[in-house]
């Protein structure tokens, strides 16, 4: 599921730990309006965007979840030219709004594979989580990424908000 | 490898920086392992191929980050730079 902009900033705007009142202060508008922008009835004017970027401290882009990677496709001469040179991040966003970025090379993936170790993304102590990722089959993944496949290959989003996504690039 | 921390506070005279720069070989010193945590040390036996492979992307491809960290706070930045 995709997140929306009312929920990033929702999960922006708690992290932060202000209330829907004290963006409203900051940015001169009623709490309405900024009800409104959470409950994905409305947006923010672009000149109110640049604002809440710097109250909220993230990018205009984080803000309008442009920071999210391309669906999953399939190029396999992209791949095949390009293999060496491809890189595997996962990206976990947890409730609380901390960020957490692991860029791997895919030759790095490949050594730890075939020596029989598989990536492990523990957040918070999320169970659920944990489990979810551990459930993975990596060399399903990276054999499907030798066949071409690139983007957003794995998504998993907690009831408790947390986000990891895996993405070849 | 350069490892750096960013703790940014409301005075600027306060913020602590550390920049720590590590030879990427000390990958290779089994004793540095003891410190990792258990997942890392998974790691270990092909430490020697992992950091081969490393050395080999940067050369071809330029540094990047391996790790990156922010907290939602904003107190703690930690990059650890290839």
């Amino acid at each position: 599921m995709t997140e929306t902009f009312g929920q990033r900033f929702a999960r922006f705007r708690k992290a932060k730990g202000f209330t829907q009142d004290d963006i409203a202060n900051k940015v001169n508008v009623s709490s309405q309006a900024v009800s409104k922008w959470e409950n994905d009835i409305n947006m923010p004017d672009v000149g109110i965007l640049l604002n809440l970027g710097d109250i909220l401290g993230v990018t205009t882009d984080e803000l309008l979840g442009k920071e999210n990677p391309v669906p999953a496709k399939y190029e396999p001469e992209i791949v095949q030219k390009d293999f060496a040179k491809l890189m595997l991040r996962v990206i976990v966003d947890s409730k609380e709004g901390d960020k957490v970025r692991v860029n791997l090379p895919l030759q790095i993936v490949k050594i730890a594979l075939d020596a029989g170790v598989a990536p492990a993304i523990s957040v918070n102590g999320n169970g659920k989580m944990a489990d979810a990722i551990s459930s993975i089959d990596w060399k399903q993944v990276y054999s499907l990424i030798e066949q071409g496949l690139l983007g957003e290959i794995v998504t998993v989003d907690s009831v408790d908000g947390d986000h990891v996504r895996v993405v070849v690039e | 490898m350069r490892i750096r921390v960013i703790a940014p506070r409301e005075d600027p005279e306060k913020q602590f920086r550390l920049f720590l720069p590590v030879p990427l070989g000390i990958a290779r010193w089994r004793f540095i392992w003891r410190f990792l945590p258990e997942e890392a040390r998974l790691y270990a036996p092909v430490a020697a191929e992992l950091v081969r492979a490393l050395k080999q992307y940067k050369r071809e491809y330029g540094s990047w980050n391996l790790v990156e960290v922010k907290t939602a706070d904003g107190k703690t930045h930690v990059e650890i730079k290839i």
